[in-house]
């Protein structure tokens, strides 16, 4: 009956409801089913708004759906959803290419989208290994990752805004302006649980001029692993580290034939790209360091069409299992990089005991593993129930074991694996959309701390002091009330650095979300957040994120913090993720065009026009400053003191134009933090929310 | 049961990645699940499994696939895409009477009829059938020496002979410059590809099966894509079925042949899906090209041009579609300096040349192998019929 009234107002796209549709819609490439009872393709946003407000009007749960690459079952219909395919909205808006963005509707596909800006020299950054097919809507909803995010960072990182449609209807444009919460940061992950993107506005990034990709064999996998933490540990951060186990290697040789050895006992592929010098010298010390863990075979992409067939043999993994196996379960998982070794040893251990068959195909420079484990589904007794509960402990029990996790659920019920500080799945924003998803929100367990300063602004009153600095694994753990003075100086000792002004606190700097004039990219605020402990307004601790170097699905609290002003809880301690400082470092100020440069470390406006930072290896940064006409090279201090001038705006946002939409989810998520107005009190009164 | 013939191994053997999708020209206009790849497997696998019915959803999702096979080199799980659908395809045909009779009929008319009325001008321009030249010429074949590298046969197919003849002299032609002593096949050997697309099983098993007792234990040389990747599939008892630019390819280097000096115009390569996805030969076509002019490639990862056998005609509408998107695609690589689209399936090059926007006028449509001749200079410069616009009108 619904249904039926849902159609008649939706002329243009009306409610699908054939069987053979419905059947295909309720499956995604998961391992789960769901039974969507209608589906609907709309083509603008219009539409969209159409089909929320009814289906909200009606109490009936929807689904948002991309290309259905998802591995967790996001887009799988349960409780008779309907389901609304984003196919039908793909276009490319508009591209700007000397701004470096471009706004595209949710169902451009992500190699898509690259392809269409190659003609300006630009592409987008995250690679999923489902690039090919997956939407760009997709990836915001899963905050998707690829190979090269090791050093581009994640889809929130390269996003600046998202056009999207709440449950009720209301069409919202969420940024990091809109509104005093970072609700774009907290859609984004957030699994089509917050609203239907029906526009992003994405970062496009410069094509590197240089690349050296180079396949690396070890005897075992164990000696790849602790190569991976030594060129981590030697202060090179490449483009992708990536590496397969010896049977996935066989499966996926027999289908690319990239001329994979298949005498390793582990693969892995080395990317760096950027200026050639720079390149070159990393790629050096990477193969030095193979080299001193055994590696037993080595070999360099000599063309593109070389790097490219590498790269599709590794993108192409998760499907060529089926060589193996039908049916694959895979487990994503984030460990701490030196425990790599350890962890997959672990799960090769119980995977024998349990009689599993189970492949490792991983981002090792994250430390994001994907244990796959294979079946067939047709064999007796392995469906359902009975693979997944073995497959549960192995990830349990091999990953509690670290100190550290985060977990993308890859189950439709969000288990968590160890401690439950571990999901970052937290409280519901304002409005919940997807009714129909029976995905289990944790909250976190709340022990009560007696909670003496809750202002921000005078965060300095909490404790100070560097908690635990690993440089081996680029993370480091301080308390809020930290100088960055302090900060910069203890990282610094093993040649790191955080790109954030060192004023005041790291608390403030978080709070306030102060980058100063470096850009906001995946080396800055919010995105170097790692994990937050916090305290809200009724004196309840929390923490948010996970301590590894990469993060990604589940609603985002910690983007919520940052930035936030103290208005949503007291920050009393954060884990940040550090950077190498490059080997040189040089400052130009001047007048004229710098669109010619290759990803300057920053260009911030001066008295005198731009100022230019370069960094990098010596001669690339040489050869980048021969391209500077007009400018001259001053000392850093005195070009810090000239753009601070400029560009470090230390107060707080006056008055915010809010819609009424975002308002609304600003008020709800200051009342669910902070009821009693106690954090912040003056900001939350001059914006509105108390 | 339904679909019994499809192995159940094959089904069994996608794992639902998705990764075939966006190589799926149906797909890629839709965006829907039921005209793509994974769809139609799963469609079949639950039909076969007594999941869902067969009704008129799941005939027309099966049906509309355009059989290029673009879905098969992109799968990482390697599922035998072409070994699901074939068998499909006949079922369905044969359970509907109706489309057989009609289907029959359009392939008659495709050979002779349609010739016929082209002349009277009575074909819709759109029509994807380029016109029949007016004077069709005798091929001619040099006479074969005891000095040559061996015999070769030209397989002339009905369609190609009837409407490519240039193309077959430009094969003729390069071949006898490569060394090679060239024999014709019958006049009017057809091989059944077109009805084995259509899913008219009997004829086309007859057609080939007549091709191979003719030619058994030779070196045939095929320049329509489609019926080189029909041949290849019923090989057995043929000595080798080869498609022209990859023969080439092959033996161009043996050949005391001089190149001559690369020219200045551009060629657009359009990878037939029989050479890419099917036989796995499309790189020859660059490779050959590139050694006399600038080749370019269309940055839509080899997606179909929606010609696929009698496609473009029983599904105009979605064809038309495909071959927009296709368009485009093209467009995107056009400036000034390209003359040639150069594509080596006869489907296609009618595909293309039926719905090729206005502002292509300087444009020419053409075999790769004509162009060889061309570079090479072959002394029989043959105009191919689709010199622009004007003998379209
Ligand atoms: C072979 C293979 C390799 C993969 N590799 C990776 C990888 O390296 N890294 C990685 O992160 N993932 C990977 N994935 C998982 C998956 O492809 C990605 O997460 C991808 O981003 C999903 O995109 P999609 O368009 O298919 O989304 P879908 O699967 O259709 O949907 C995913 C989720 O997004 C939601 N959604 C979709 N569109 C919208 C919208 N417009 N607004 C709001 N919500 C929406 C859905 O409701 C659902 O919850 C891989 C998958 C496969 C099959
Ligand atoms: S056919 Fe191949 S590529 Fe397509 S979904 Fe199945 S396994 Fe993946
Ligand atoms: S053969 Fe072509 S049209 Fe048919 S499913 Fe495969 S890619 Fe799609």
């Amino acid at each position: 009956m619904a249904r039926r009234r849902l159609s008649k107002k939706l002329e243009g796209s009306a409610i699908g409801i054939a069987r053979h549709e419905l059947h295909l819609v309720s499956r995604d490439a998961s391992n789960i089913e769901g039974n969507a009872s209608g589906w609907v393709k709309p083509a603008n946003v219009e539409e969209v708004v159409t089909i929320l407000r009814d289906c909200h009007a009606r109490r009936i749960p929807f689904v948002a759906r991309g290309a259905g690459t998802g591995l967790a079952g996001g887009a799988v219909p349960t409780m008779g959803s309907i389901v609304i395919s984003m196919m039908g909205m793909n276009r490319i808006r508009s591209v700007d290419a000397d701004g470096r963005f471009a706004w595209v509707e949710p169902g451009v596909l992500n190699a898509d989208l690259s392809r269409a800006v190659a003609r300006h020299g630009l592409h987008f950054a995250p690679d999923p290994s489902s690039q090919q097919s997956c939407t760009i809507g997709g990836n915001v909803a899963n905050n998707s990752g690829g190979p090269h995010c090791l050093s581009t960072g994640v889809t929130s990182a390269h996003v600046l805004a998202i056009e999207a449609v709440l449950s009720d209807g209301s069409v919202v444009t969420l940024d990091q302006e809109s509104s005093p919460f970072d609700l774009r940061g907290a859609f984004i992950g957030s699994e089509g649980m917050f609203g239907i993107a029906t526009a992003i506005k994405v970062r496009l990034t410069q094509n590197a001029p240089h690349h050296a990709t180079v396949v690396v064999g070890f005897p075992t996998i164990d000696g790849g692993a602790r190569a991976v933490s030594a060129i981590i540990a030697a202060g090179i951060v490449p483009s992708a580290l990536e590496m397969m186990d010896a049977p996935i290697t066989r499966a996926v040789e027999s289908y690319v034939h990239a001329g994979f050895p298949l005498d390793v006992g582990a693969l892995l592929i080395i990317e760096v790209d950027g200026l050639p010098h720079g390149v070159e010298a990393d790629i050096d010390s990477c193969l030095t360091i193979c080299r001193q863990h055994e590696a037993s075979y080595i070999r360099r992409a000599q063309t593109d069409a070389e790097r490219a067939i590498i790269w599709k043999g590794r993108k192409t993994a998760f499907g060529a299992i089926a060589r193996i196996k039908p049916n694959y379960y895979l487990h994503d998982t984030v460990v701490p990089r030196r425990r790599l070794a350890e962890v997959l040893g672990k799960i090769g251990h119980i995977a024998a005991a349990e009689n599993l068959q189970v492949m490792n195909v991983f981002h090792a420079g994250d430390g994001n593993l994907h244990p796959l484990l294979l079946f067939d589904r047709r064999e007796e007794g392995i469906m359902p129930g009975e693979c997944y509960p073995e497959s549960t402990v192995l990830v349990s029990r091999s990953v509690t074991s670290c100190r550290s996790c985060s977990t993308k659920p890859a189950l439709p019920r969000s288990r968590s694996f160890g401690e439950p500080s571990i999901l970052r799945v937290w409280r519901i924003p304002a409005r919940c959309c997807r009714l129909g998803r029976d995905v289990e929100i944790r909250s976190p367990r709340p022990r009560a701390l007696g909670c003496e300063d809750s202002d921000m602004t005078r965060s300095k009153g909490l404790s100070s002091g560097v908690l635990r600095f690993e440089p081996d694994e680029l993370i480091v753990t301080v308390r809020a009330g930290t100088t960055m003075e302090e900060l910069a100086s203890v990282l610094g000792s093993k040649r790191q650095r955080l790109r954030i002004p060192a004023i005041g606190t790291v608390g403030g700097a978080l709070a306030t979300r102060r980058n100063g004039p470096f850009p906001s990219d995946n080396f800055a605020l919010p995105n170097i957040v790692l994990k937050i402990h916090a305290v809200d307004g009724s004196g309840n601790a929390f923490v948010a994120g996970g301590g590894t170097v990469k993060n990604v699905s589940g609603f985002d609290l910690v983007k919520l913090l940052v930035g936030s002003w103290g208005t949503l809880a007291t920050i009393t301690e954060a884990t940040l993720r550090t950077e190498p400082i490059p080997g040189c470092s040089r400052w130009f100020v001047g007048a004229g065009d710098v669109g010619a440069l290759y990803r300057p470390a920053l260009v911030a406006p001066c008295r005198n026009g731009w100022c230019v930072n370069l960094e990098g290896h010596p001669d690339d940064v040489a050869q980048q400053a021969a391209l500077l006409e007009n400018y001259d090279e001053i000392a850093p201090p005195a070009a810090l003191e000239m753009i601070e001038l400029f560009s470090i705006a230390e107060s707080p946002p006056e008055r915010l134009e809010m819609t009424p939409a975002i308002f609304d989810i600003c008020r709800r998520l200051k009342s669910e933090f902070d009821p009693d107005n106690t954090l912040s009190p003056l900001l939350s009164a001059r914006w509105g929310l108390a | 049961m339904i679909f019994a013939a499809v192995d159940p191994d094959d089904l069994a053997s996608c794992v639902s990645c998705g990764l075939c999708l966006p190589h799926c020209p149906t797909y890629r206009i839709t965006g829907n699940d039921s005209q793509s790849p994974r769809g139609r497997i799963e469609l079949v696998a639950a039909v076969r499994g007594g999941e869902i019915p067969l009704d008129d959803g799941v005939r027309h999702s099966l049906n509309s696939c355009v059989q290029c096979m673009g879905c098969l080199p992109a799968c990482p799980s390697s599922v035998r895409y072409d070994r699901i659908i074939a068998p499909v395809i006949d079922e369905l045909a044969s359970t509907s009477a109706r489309k057989v009779m009609v289907k029959r009929f359009l392939f008659r008319a495709l050979t002779a009829i349609a010739a016929l009325a082209q002349r009277l001008h009575l074909m819709p321009r759109r029509f994807p059938i380029p016109p029949v030249a007016v004077r069709m010429r005798r091929l001619r074949v040099p006479a074969a020496s005891k000095n040559n590298r061996g015999e070769v046969i030209l397989f002339r197919g009905c369609v190609m002979d009837m409407w490519y003849r240039q193309v077959h002299q430009a094969t003729v032609d390069v071949l006898s410059r490569l060394g090679y002593n060239v024999r014709l096949s019958d006049p009017g050997m057809c091989c059944g590809a077109l009805h084995a697309h259509a899913g008219i099983a009997e004829p086309a098993s007859k057609l080939t099966a007549n091709v191979r007792k003719c030619h058994s234990g030779s070196i045939l040389i095929v320049n329509s894509a489609g019926c080189g990747a029909h041949l290849l599939r019923h090989a057995e008892g043929l000595g080798e079925v080869v498609d022209v630019m990859e023969f080439v390819s092959r033996h161009l280097d043996e050949s005391p042949l001089d190149l001559g000096s690369r020219s200045d115009d551009v060629v657009v390569v359009h990878d037939a899906c029989h050479l890419r996805n099917i036989q796995g030969s499309h790189l020859a076509t660059h490779r050959v090209l590139d050694l006399f002019y600038e080749v370019r490639s269309i940055p839509d990862d080899g997606l179909c041009c929606g010609a696929g056998g009698a496609y473009a005609i029983d599904h105009a509408a979605s064809a038309k579609h495909i071959v927009d998107r296709k368009n485009e695609a093209i467009q995107s690589v056009l400036d000034a300096q390209v003359r040639y689209i150069s594509s080596g399936n006869p489907g296609c090059s009618g595909q293309l040349q039926a719905h090729r926007p206005q502002t292509w006028n300087a444009l020419t449509i053409v075999h790769p192998i004509e162009l060889v001749a061309r570079a090479l200079g072959s002394e029989d410069r043959h105009q191919s019929h689709h010199q622009g616009d004007a003998d379209r009108s």
